[in-house]
């Protein structure tokens, strides 16, 4: 079912109710979806931890003080790694990193893609011809493979690092703008104000984009998570920006001592696990809250 | 339906040539010294700068070499690697099978475990059972490859002793026969397990969310005043419907599995063209990298053709309508 | 056509309530309804959308859609059973032996699009022996909703067949197992005028051949005027008249309905007065 006519239709438009309440209501309306609300506190809750990291972690990332290879102890809850760090206190930091890339390279594919997906589904006709065959070109390569190559032409700092999974993304966002863009623009708000003669720009930037605002930021929320993974196998590789401490390469360390610090590897894995979860279930939650669906009921297939 | 194929055939070669030729383009871009970023790692002797720069004909036109370019890899002349002292064609034909034989089957198990589940959870009668799967699911969705894989190397081989870590087969062996094949199983139990469990939280997602969209259909009621049992519903109408949208991502979610072979076989010491391909990188072997991305390119084309026929098989709407012109 | 019917009804409901429940809001989508329905006669149930009305009907051939049911109480006797108190097993035994289906509004969406046309009559005709059977009794049951070219329409797939006969098809299919009643949900809505009038046909020759009873449910005034003996008329959920075509055409005792029959009226004099027609 296609989205409502207009996201800011959905929040009572009395103009008594400031612009704060209007958030409010739809932060409530989060909460009572299934898992919404669950997703964004996780968000949240690891956001801070990695963002405030030096208040929760007992050291800083590049402590190698401790005995190393400790398992989890009273003084350090994760254990420590064959470095001799705190494994919390690397996680911590390490969230930083991760979190970052995943959050910098889904807005970057959002960029690229939907700048090319607007376009394409925009002015139709022979730019999006050629504009989705170059989105298919990069759809046909796995994200994982799209990432190596540009690693090894142009290295992996941590912002080329972010740019090279931002290049294996961007074409599931130029399909879905493209999509949207598709949808919206035979919708009657748009005829309606193209009939009165409002600009290009105007109808682009005030008419559609609002209301393809859900579904953008579910596919955004998406991204991240899946930024997130492949970031992680970047690290897992050895081949992610040596400087940054990243989950990914707490992995790539732990592989060695999968027999002797099972720690090492679980911990940063479970990290991985909850921050793509929370993503998940808040893209769901936004999904559920605009387009509800009837079928939380067992289907009737019996008499 | 012919024409049908035909024209998708078409437009996988050409997808296929652009890929080649968009590669083509970006290692021209790559700064510094060509020669030395075709050979590695390693000084260039002043002999091999001089026949290599006649080989690739460097000092030609960009459309000259662009041309002989294409026509080399038609030809299955992807290049010689330095690393490895072999042609890169050769390389890629001794391992890529066994990345096939890994993937392939860890992809079937987890499409056919996948529907299944899938189907289960969106078709029972008792919400809790499909809560219980969705929620696996998702927490298997969320897990990197990877990590899955060192988990059950940390159970299963280390902790229990059961299967062997890593490699793809015992160092030295004299079996043969079903022997032989039983030997190279135990190693394979465990990556091909993880493939099996990435595929299945994947195809069940979307298997779910299609067979509840099926549901929904007006054949289904039909159905049921026909008199039919829950069993033949869903074996007559439901399935067959709901595993066509599953079907053309295929295509791609064949690719995601061909990715993975990087992450895995890296876990598992698995010498495929997964590990190939990260050996070239860290080794900065562009031949090679370049050989397993055409490769790979290929194999996903190659894939989405046969899920283009499939498809067209299993859905009369194309198939007849195109007949009729 | 029976005017006075003799005998107990055929179909019979009383105090049907099906509430259900909507974005955590009840809704009371038919409340307390009683209604008959004689052998051989022609049943309309009219209303406005949202009236309950295609609920009513699903509700007493237990094909609800999949949504939540807050209450789902009173008795709908068919032949003497109650059709709501049944457990499934006996349920789908009626339905293939004695049938009580439905026809909907949009045929495409009710067939299933990758199978053909001959499986999915067969399917209705498993009580049968054999294959040649099957096929006999699928050309017949064709051939008496008027489509003759049973061979070819057999191998056909849905989409290849146009509206009016995919409608037709679902009403064979209906027939199948020789019912005494027959279901139909704003059968013709979704058809072009010159077909609405060819299924409306095939109804009529149906009820008068074969003596077969039917619930039309529409809110076409006209169809019910063509078809049936008897009308109830539906608002809100309740019956608000019940009475047979002639009264309630001419003389309606409710004001519900005499809107009704005015918003008709007023429709098909600008239809055939065309641009003439000033308001």
């Amino acid at each position: 079912m296609p989205a409502e006519p207009s996201v800011l239709m959905s929040v009572p438009q009395s103009l008594s109710r400031s612009r704060a309440s209007a958030s409010l209501d739809l932060l409530r309306r989060l909460f009572r979806t299934r898992f919404g609300g669950i997703g964004l506190i996780i968000l949240v809750v690891i956001s801070a931890l990695s963002a405030f990291a030096p208040w929760f972690a007992s050291n800083g990332p590049m402590d190698l003080g401790s005995p190393a290879l400790q398992p989890p102890s009273w003084q350090h809850p994760l254990g420590t790694d064959s470095l001799g760090r705190d494994v919390r206190s690397v996680l911590l930091y390490a969230g930083r990193s991760s979190l970052t890339i995943g959050f910098c390279a889904a807005a970057m594919a959002f960029l690229i893609g939907g700048t090319i997906g607007a376009m394409a589904g925009y002015f139709r006709g022979a730019v999006a011809a050629v504009l989705l065959r170059v989105t298919d070109l990069f759809h046909t390569l796995p994200a994982i493979i799209i990432v190596l190559f540009s690693v090894s032409l142009m290295g992996s700092s941590f912002w080329l690092q972010v740019a090279a999974v931002a290049l294996a993304i961007w074409p599931i966002e130029a399909r879905i703008v493209y999509g949207q863009f598709i949808t919206l623009s035979e919708r009657e708000f748009v005829l309606a104000a193209r009939a009165v003669g409002l600009s290009t720009f105007h109808i682009i930037f005030r008419e559609i984009l609002p209301n393809a605002l859900p579904t953008v930021i579910v596919q955004v929320s998406l991204d991240a998570s899946t930024a997130i993974l492949i970031e992680a196998g970047l690290g897992f590789l050895g081949l992610s920006d040596p400087t940054v401490p990243s989950w990914g390469e707490m992995l790539n360390r732990g592989q060695e001592f999968l027999e002797l610090a099972w720690w090492m590897s679980v911990f940063p894995g479970m990290a991985i696990c909850i921050a793509v979860l929370g993503f998940n279930l808040f893209a769901d939650g936004v999904t559920e809250m605009f387009n509800p669906r009837a079928s939380a009921v067992a289907p009737k297939l019996e008499g | 339906m012919l024409r049908h194929i035909a024209g998708h055939m078409a437009q996988a070669v050409l997808l296929l040539i652009s890929v080649i030729v968009l590669i083509f383009c970006l290692l021209q871009l790559i700064p510094g010294d060509p020669i030395q970023a075709m050979v590695g790692d390693m000084p260039v002797p002043p002999a091999l700068r001089a026949s290599l720069e006649q080989r690739f004909q460097l000092n030609e036109p960009f459309s000259q070499r662009l041309y002989s370019y294409l026509m080399n890899v038609l030809h299955g002349d992807l290049g010689y690697s330095m690393n490895y002292r072999r042609p890169v064609f050769d390389i890629l034909a001794e391992r890529f099978p066994r990345t096939l034989l890994l993937a392939g089957v860890g992809y079937a198990f987890g499409l056919l475990i996948g529907i299944t589940i899938g189907i289960q959870s969106a078709v029972t009668p008792h919400r809790s059972v499909d809560q219980a799967w969705s929620s696996l699911v998702l927490i298997g969705y969320a897990m990197p490859t990877f990590w899955v894989g060192q988990l059950l190397v940390m159970g299963f081989s280390i902790h229990l002793g059961w299967l062997p870590t890593q490699g793809m087969g015992p160092m030295i062996s004299r079996a043969s026969g079903v022997d032989w094949l039983l030997e190279r199983a135990a190693y394979l139990v465990l990556p091909v397990a993880t493939y099996t469990i990435l595929e299945t939280t994947r195809v069940a997602r979307f298997m779910r969310a299609s067979v509840r969209e099926t549901l929904e259909q007006g054949y289904i009621v039909t159905a049921r005043q026909k008199g039919l049992s829950r069993r033949e519903i869903i074996m007559g109408h439901v399935v067959r419907n709901s595993i066509l949208p599953v079907i053309t991502v295929m295509g791609y979610s064949f690719g995601t599995a061909m990715g993975g072979a990087v992450l895995l076989e890296t876990v598992f010491s698995y010498p495929g063209v997964g590990s190939l391909m990260v050996e070239a990188v860290r080794a900065r072997d562009t031949q090679v990298i370049v050989g397993v991305v055409i490769l790979i390119a290929c194999s996903v084309v190659v894939m989405n053709i046969v899920v283009d026929l499939l498809y067209a098989w299993l859905d009369p709407r194309i198939r007849v309508s195109s007949a009729q012109g | 056509m029976s005017l006075s019917p003799a005998g107990p009804p055929l179909l019979s409901a009383r105090d049907v309530k099906v509430h259900l429940r909507v974005h955590r809001r009840i809704v009371k989508a038919v409340d307390g309804v009683d209604l008959d329905v004689y052998p051989g006669q022609c049943v309309g149930i009219v209303g406005e959308s949202g009236s309950g009305k295609s609920t009513l009907g699903r509700a007493m051939t237990r094909l609800l859609p999949n949504v939540e049911i807050a209450e789902l109480s009173g008795s709908v006797r068919f032949c003497g059973d109650d059709v709501l108190a049944m457990a499934p097993e006996t349920m789908r035994a009626l339905r293939r032996h004695r049938g009580l289906s439905m026809v909907f509004q949009d045929p495409l969406s009710y067939l299933n699009p990758t199978l053909r046309i001959d499986r999915q009559l067969a399917e209705a005709l498993r009580h049968l022996a054999d294959r040649r059977a099957v096929q006999q009794k699928s050309a017949e049951l064709l051939q008496q909703v008027g489509l003759d070219d049973t061979a070819r329409i057999l191998r056909l797939y849905p989409h290849e067949l146009s509206g009016g006969m995919r409608q037709r098809v679902l009403i064979a299919m209906a027939l199948a197992p020789d019912p005494q009643i027959l279901v139909a949900d704003e059968p013709t809505t979704a058809l072009d005028a010159t077909v609405q009038y060819q299924v409306i046909q095939t109804l009529r020759r149906l009820n008068k051949e074969r003596n077969l009873a039917m619930l039309i449910i529409t809110h076409d005034l006209g169809m019910v005027a063509e078809l049936c003996d008897q009308v109830y008329v539906m608002q809100g959920g309740k019956i608000v008249e019940a009475a047979d075509v002639f009264t309630l055409f001419d003389a309606p005792q409710n004001a519900y309905t005499a809107s009704l029959l005015a918003a008709a009226r007023r429709l098909h004099q600008t239809k055939v007065l065309g641009s003439a027609a000033t308001p």
